[in-house]
């Protein structure tokens, strides 16, 4: 493996512990609600009518094992309500949206949370879902075992990526609108059912408490509403697991978190060049791409081409045979080229 | 694809079959003996049309509890939007009470003289309109309501709409760079 591989590896099992065994690292850090009063950060909480993850009990699919987060802050990445002891995160964005919505909150009150989020994401883009997100770990892990076990890799055309795109953006609109519809007071009453539906059906839910041993719950049956949500959250946690055990990161092309930074992608900091006058056409930037993204190896000209599925993982730039060909810079200062080979240090010395 | 289809079909008749549950909570009362549970239940619309088929469950048995059910509020297409129940429970052991409803469930044990008992309100969580209003009179409260216009969290527009610009003017200008290599 390669010092960038390495590097990755390290810093994604770095951020799976402190993101979901924060809550008991941390435990004693927890903010003071007079701390959190003087906090640039609003607290957020429920009104008077409406219900939120707290009043949920154990045995009911929201129940959210008890604790609360350490940090009531929402990371651009996928860091879940569920965590055990409340995780060192209080949730992603799309909790955070799908919450505020239903409760009504004040556009002012949102602001300094969207902020930080949009600073994040325009810093780092999706590096944040190639170096940090736990389920993203959780899935190369899914990866590793494949790759022991000698699965060969699925791969995925390009059309059935952008339909999963589509499908993640559709589920997205549908759990907002229907966040925002429970929220309206004569709808005020189907909240107990209806309340966080993304969060319902997502395989983070499922998964996440299982790291401090605690059972999610994984069916109710006692309604209609909650027996379909359960159906539903059986069917996308088996997709979960089918598509990072026989693809590579084929979730991440339908994750309502990555989607968002994605939109970011473009112009984010860190900026991934190509110099086209030495790319020999090899096409391993290509093979390698955990999200299947040909576009890198393709382009003729020199060029700096961040794809909005890219999740800055830069095995593109490790597995490059070229010497300089791919480059990745952070607000124009390069910080990583591709290391050079021993017939290059060679030619060096000889030079 | 028509396996997800049939997959989705069969969630929607979940919808149609499925007898509906509210659970009740409620704190027992610090007496020993028989007491009455009393509280009002809200129900989707076009769930339920008629009181016979409401019924408390103890599930812990799994019997029908005895109960008065008297209806409060009716959706405009006749189906009941809320309804007053009340049930008797015991302190000697606490039990988790249920409500069932739907066309297929039907009330056999009816109760309508009840005694003299001590009564305690349940709610049934989410509605968030469950809790009983006192009326307390208190005297003459002043409120002052401060409506000076405070920019604490208004002014983080400046810094969000920097930042978005920041990120449409770097992609436009990156991708203009690489049209004129």
């Amino acid at each position: 493996m390669n010092k960038i591989s390495i590097s990755r590896r390290i810093v994604q099992v770095i951020c799976l512990i402190l993101l979901v065994y924060g809550g008991y690292i941390f435990k004693d850090w927890k903010q003071s609600a007079e701390a959190q009063k003087q906090s640039i950060f609003p607290s957020l909480n429920a009104p008077e009518g409406s219900i939120s993850t707290t009043k949920f009990e154990k045995g009911s699919i929201l129940w959210p094992s008890g604790a609360t987060p350490v940090i009531e802050n929402y990371p651009p990445t996928l860091v879940c309500r569920f965590n055990p002891n409340g995780g060192m995160f209080k949730a992603c964005i799309l909790h955070f949206f799908s919450e505020n919505l239903t409760w009504r909150t004040s556009i002012k009150y949102l602001l300094p949370y969207i902020t930080l989020f949009v600073l994040l994401c325009f810093l780092f883009g999706r590096a944040w879902c190639g170096w940090v997100c736990p389920i993203g770990t959780v899935g190369d892990f899914l990866t590793f075992l494949r790759r022991k076990m000698n699965i060969p890799v699925k791969r995925f055309p390009a059309n059935f990526r952008m339909n999963l795109s589509f499908t993640g953006y559709v589920l997205m609109v549908i759990a907002l609108t229907i966040s925002t519809l429970i929220g309206m007071p004569n709808l005020a009453r189907y909240q107990c059912y209806w309340f966080l539906p993304y969060c319902q059906i997502c395989p983070a839910r499922l998964i996440c408490p299982m790291f401090g041993l605690i059972k999610p719950n994984w069916k109710d049956f006692s309604t209609g509403i909650t027996t379909t949500f359960t159906i539903l959250a059986w069917i996308v946690l088996g997709f979960f697991i089918a598509a990072f055990y026989w693809g590579r990161r084929v979730w991440c092309h339908m994750c309502p978190v990555g989607l968002i930074n994605s939109w970011f992608n473009k112009g984010c900091g860190i900026e991934l060049h190509k110099k086209a006058v030495k790319c020999i056409k090899c096409g391993y930037c290509a093979d390698v791409c955990p999200m299947g993204l040909t576009k890198m190896y393709e382009i003729d000209k020199d060029t700096i081409y961040n794809q909005t599925g890219c999740i800055m993982c830069m095995r593109c730039i490790e597995v490059c045979p070229r010497k300089g060909c791919l480059s990745v810079k952070f607000f124009g200062k390069k910080f990583f080229l591709r290391r050079k080979t021993d017939a290059e240090k060679v030619s060096q010395q000889v030079q | 694809m028509k396996k997800f289809i049939f997959l989705l079909f069969l969630c929607g008749c979940s919808f149609l079959f499925c007898s509906e549950k509210i659970d009740i909570s409620f704190e027992y009362p610090d007496i020993n003996g028989d007491f009455y549970v009393s509280g009002t239940a809200f129900f989707p619309p076009s769930s339920v049309f008629s009181s016979d088929h409401i019924l408390v469950m103890d599930m812990a048995t799994k019997k029908e509890v005895p109960s008065k059910i008297t209806v409060s509020e009716k959706w405009p297409d006749g189906s009941i939007l809320s309804a007053e129940i009340i049930f008797p429970a015991n302190t000697s052991k606490k039990i988790h009470y249920a409500i069932f409803y739907g066309n297929e469930i039907k009330r056999s044990k009816i109760f309508s003289e009840p005694a003299v008992l001590p009564t305690v309100d349940f709610f049934t969580g989410g509605t968030g309109r469950t809790a009983e209003n006192i009326d307390v009179n208190v005297g003459q409260i002043n409120v002052r309501v401060d409506k000076s216009i405070s920019i604490r969290y208004w002014w983080y527009v400046l810094p969000l709409l920097v930042l978005i610009f920041l990120t449409v003017y770097r992609s436009l200008t990156i991708n203009r760079r690489h049209k004129s290599e």
